[in-house]
């Protein structure tokens, strides 16, 4: 009998889906990120300065915290994106144990990096009792082990502990800097609200090691990830200088600048409003982050089970149109809350910020700053979805877009007036939402198409 | 093995599926015999194998009229250039995607079969223009997949995606490899497939190419093999059925195979200007599958008679003196159940209860199937017949047939079986069951063939009560043996000769004539 029949057995075995369904917890990073807390902090840290009254030599610590949260977001970025693919990839391997030991060399090697950064800058380059400029090190090499243990809460469970933690980290970093400052100054302040965050740390190492907690030595396996994620890593920088880049423009070209302590400058006619119109995000992301939680991450996932457990493709396409109209909802939702909170602000600001002893200017700010916030959660929304759906390529274009678009808008409006201040990061958000909702049109259009076909023919 | 010289045609190509040289069994045997036998033809040899695995050893040299030797791999893994698609800037990617939606959705046979022209064409017109086309395209363009939904739609809906999705990736990878093949065809002025299936494919393909003959012999039919072989398969997904439903029969994914092997049979017919196929009951199959009855010829498989002359004299010598003390049925094959040899045991106690002289000689090798072998051997000694029923193992066939009386077959399945002929050679009647050529081995095929008479009897399968009457009924007399055996002697030497088969196909590959009206027919289609 001629004919080869069929050889395909071994080929066709085992053939099932590769990759795909996985825990980004990357996503949810995004949207409840370390930023949030920064901007939080400093609106709360820097009212209550500006009530305190004593002006000078509390100035010169705000702004130096200013800085450290600005710089070490931005410079621990890409290793919170990184670290957060690492584990999620080791979780759904089903190797919980890797976790602990990124975490541990992550910190390791923000320490490190943290202490010879921080050293060399604040004794370097800020006029200051020692004290202050040891405390001001510790505290950047803190505050970036904080970004960097933070990218791992998302992913704990217990949710209370987490805030447990923060309430106790801040409390003890008020109080003791409270407390510190009455015989060391500004030096006792910054050494005080180190020993908050000194402690905030510790607690979420412990929260993070009773989730994952295996007694293991750090591993930086981690590190190959740079290569093999490039463009993973450039979002974690891309966002949070987009986030970020139009303060220290104000503070080193504005005219309304000025030094505070050596290479330390301040721009309080506009860091102040911003960091207020910060605060407003909080509506927004909650509902935001419910209604991916429940109908929006439900659908995916239902998506993502049809396609391995054999689905029909009409159950399919069925499923993502549910995951769009999810998305949608969302949207819409999102819209109304923020609309409302931003609208009703906007509407407030001229009283409110009177009230908070701020000016007219400042007032202008706050109104453009509180569009660009509402303008960023839509962003952010936007870009959790794209991180869902694995387009890195396409949230890296977006994040780069915007850091690009505020950097120069912020450039222009330093050029021009006061009446442009803010535009910047407003208008960076808005080019970042039109170009983001282009990708997610896109990926939603041809997710079927996408997680078939890239497939590989041979494993 | 040379490679083939474009500058020097060569007289025939053999397209070859899993056969000659490499693979051992009756198609290769009788694929040797042909080429050993027409020196003066010479061939060019084209095999498809499954992986490089099997092509390690040659189990026939080719004689040197054998000029080249081409091989191709269907499931081999892809090289790299084939995996990734082709830039859409290299090439006009639409035309091919064009022809494809025209195959896929063809309403009719017809239009199916001219849309699969189209593609190849279309390919053919990508690679003129200086561009290329992948398999990596197919894996990964959008047009591929919006093609590929519309089918689902069209023809899975209900079905699980995701095994559509791999079932056709790996209906289409073995095609794609074998139409690849189509730049290494060598150049020949007659192609000759042993089959249809890929191989049958490519033949058409090169027929068309080279504008050259295209001829087709079927020992089996391949297309009805293949059906055989999918619906048993265990690694096709079958969906677990929701209702009890009888008229759902095969899953849509074992339909999917069976429908490229419909189709590939299809392609190979309707390219070929002579359809071959070993006895008239093959052909009825063949038309089944779709060839047009016209072109359908028989040349069975022959014999050289003169080889068993000594076994005829030494036989007619000792039944001249009438039936002996032992009366011997012979079954010459391998003890396995598609001979089903159990039925045999049963038959052989009917006979050997009303005639004690019976003896069985069950001849042939017995370790292909152990097990089965073991459970014949116990029959035989439940039922006592120890000393009647013997497995005797392989032996010479020419030496054994002068002692053999009766020859006796209840195969369940059978293609042209060589053992009857060479029965008829050495004048020994045949019982046989009535599947494939039996009946017109026995019975005669054409009228004047017919009227020769019967050499033996044919029977149902399974039934050793039909078998063992057969038997006795043949076994009546010394006379009735002689006249049987002298019927299937002539039969063999005026129907079955070797030497005449094969000059059947050198008159195929020397003189093309045959194809002037399948040739005019193409070239009306193609104006």
């Amino acid at each position: 009998m001629a004919g080869i029949g069929f050889q395909l057995t071994r080929l066709m075995q085992k053939r099932t889906f590769a990759g795909g369904l996985q825990a980004y917890g990357y996503a949810a990073l995004i949207g409840s990120g370390p930023w949030v807390l920064s901007m939080v902090t400093l609106a709360v840290l820097g009212t209550v300065l500006a009530r305190a009254g004593r002006a000078g030599d509390l100035d010169v610590f705000f702004v130096a915290v200013t800085h450290i949260f600005a710089f070490s977001l931005i410079a621990t970025g890409p290793l919170q994106l990184i670290l957060s693919r690492y584990a999620a990839d080791a979780v759904f391997a089903r190797k919980p144990e890797l976790v602990f030991p990124s975490l541990l060399a992550g910190l390791a090697l923000v320490l490190g990096l943290g202490a010879a950064g921080g050293l060399t800058f604040f004794i370097g380059f800020v006029p200051a009792p020692p004290l202050f400029q040891f405390a001001a090190a510790g505290v950047l090499m803190v505050v970036s082990a904080i970004w960097v243990g933070a990218v791992y809460l998302t992913a704990v469970r217990d949710y209370s502990a987490v805030l447990r933690c923060f309430a106790l980290g801040y409390g003890v970093s008020f109080l003791a800097a409270w407390a510190l400052s009455r015989g060391w100054g500004i030096g006792g302040t910054m050494a005080g609200f180190l020993l908050g965050q000194l402690v905030l740390l510790l607690a979420i190492v412990r929260v993070i090691f009773a989730e994952f907690g295996r007694a293991a030595a750090p591993s930086f396996a981690f590190l190959a990830y740079f290569k093999q994620h490039r463009a993973l890593a450039g979002c974690g920088l891309a966002y949070n200088l987009g986030i970020w880049i139009d303060k220290p423009l104000h503070w080193w070209f504005s005219p309304h600048s000025h030094r505070v302590a050596g290479a330390l400058w301040a721009s309080p006619l506009y860091d102040q409003a911003v960091f207020l119109s910060f605060l407003s995000v909080a509506p927004g992301m909650a509902v935001f982050l419910l209604t991916l939680e429940t109908t929006f991450a439900g659908r995916y996932t239902e998506f993502f089970r049809l396609v391995v457990e054999k689905g029909t493709l009409g159950e399919i396409k069925r499923t993502k149109l549910e995951m769009a109209a999810a998305l949608r909802a969302g949207l819409v939702q999102l819209l109304k809350f923020q609309g409302a909170t931003t609208l009703a602000l906007v509407f407030a600001a001229a009283p409110l910020l009177e009230a908070l002893g701020l000016g007219a200017v400042q007032t202008l700010v706050f109104q453009v700053t509180l569009i660009g916030v509402f303008l960023l959660v839509l962003f952010l929304a936007l870009l959790t979805v794209l991180f869902y759906l694995n387009r890195i390529t396409d949230a890296l274009i977006c994040c780069t877009a915007f850091a690009v678009v505020n950097l120069a808008v912020t450039v222009a409006g330093l050029m021009l007036d006061e009446r442009w201040y803010g535009l910047g990061f407003t208008a960076a958000a808005a080019t970042a939402i039109v170009i983001a909702t282009g990708f997610v049109n896109r990926a939603m259009h041809r997710l079927e198409y996408e997680t078939f076909t890239s497939q590989p023919l041979y494993p | 093995m040379n490679p083939p010289d474009p500058g020097r045609p060569a007289d025939v190509c053999l397209l070859l599926e899993g056969t000659y040289p490499y693979v051992q069994g009756g198609v290769s045997s009788w694929m040797h015999q042909i080429v050993t036998e027409l020196p003066e033809v010479t061939f060019a040899l084209f095999f498809l194998g499954s992986t490089r695995d099997q092509a390690r050893e040659k189990k026939y040299q080719p004689p040197p009229n054998v000029i080249s030797l081409t091989e191709v791999f269907l499931f081999e893994q892809l090289p790299l250039e084939e995996l990734a698609p082709a830039p859409v800037s290299d090439t006009d990617p639409r035309r091919v995607y064009g022809a494809l939606q025209a195959f896929y959705f063809a309403a009719a046979d017809d239009a199916r079969l001219a849309a699969f022209w189209g593609v190849l064409d279309a390919l053919d017109r990508v690679e003129a223009t200086g561009g290329r086309f992948t398999f990596g395209n197919l894996l990964h363009d959008e047009a591929a997949w919006n093609l590929l939904a519309r089918a689902t739609e069209e023809y899975a809906p209900d079905q699980s995606f995701i095994d559509f999705f791999w079932a056709t990736r790996f209906v289409h990878l073995p095609v794609w490899i074998a139409l690849q093949a189509r730049r290494r065809l060598p150049a020949a002025r007659l192609y000759h497939s042993v089959s249809t299936g890929y191989a049958g494919m490519l033949g058409a393909v090169a027929a068309r190419r080279h504008g050259a003959p295209y001829l087709i012999t079927e020992h089996g039919i391949y297309t009805k093999e293949r059906i055989a072989e999918i619906s048993q398969a265990t690694w096709i997904y079958d969906p677990p059925s929701r209702y009890f439903d009888v008229t759902e029969g095969l899953g849509a994914f074992k339909q999917l195979w069976i429908d490229l092997f419909m189709f590939l049979g299809e392609v190979s017919y309707a390219g070929a200007g002579r359809i071959i196929s070993l006895f008239e009951g093959n052909t009825h199959l063949q038309v089944e599958y779709g060839a047009e009855a016209r072109r359908l010829e028989v040349i069975p498989n022959g014999i050289d008679p003169a080889k068993f002359d000594a076994a005829l004299a030494k036989r007619n010598a000792r039944l001249a003196r009438g039936l002996g003390d032992e009366i011997v049925i012979g079954f010459i094959g391998r003890v396995v159940p598609i001979k089903d040899v159990k039925t045999l045991i049963r038959a052989a106690r009917t006979v050997i209860a009303r005639e004690p002289r019976a003896v069985f000689q069950l001849i042939g090798p017995t370790d292909e199937d152990p097990d089965y072998f073991e459970e014949c051997r116990q029959m035989v000694t439940l039922m006592g017949l120890g000393q009647k029923v013997r497995f005797l193992g392989p032996q010479n066939v020419r030496e054994i047939m002068s002692g053999l009386d009766v020859c006796l077959l209840t195969s369940i399945s059978e293609g042209l079986p060589l053992i009857i002929l060479e029965a008829f050679a050495g004048g020994v009647p045949c019982v046989a069951t009535d599947v494939g050529a039996c009946r017109e081995l026995i019975f005669g095929r054409t009228a004047a063939d017919k009227a020769i008479g019967r050499a033996g009897l044919l029977t149902k399968i399974c039934s050793p009560i039909d078998t063992a009457e057969a038997v006795l009924r043949v076994i009546a007399s010394a006379e009735n043996l002689l006249t049987m055996g002298q019927v299937g002697r002539t039969r063999a030497e005026r129907h079955y000769r070797q030497t005449e088969i094969i000059g059947r196909y050198r008159q195929f590959y020397t003189d093309h004539r045959w194809n002037q009206d399948h040739a005019t027919a193409a070239g009306k289609e193609g104006s």
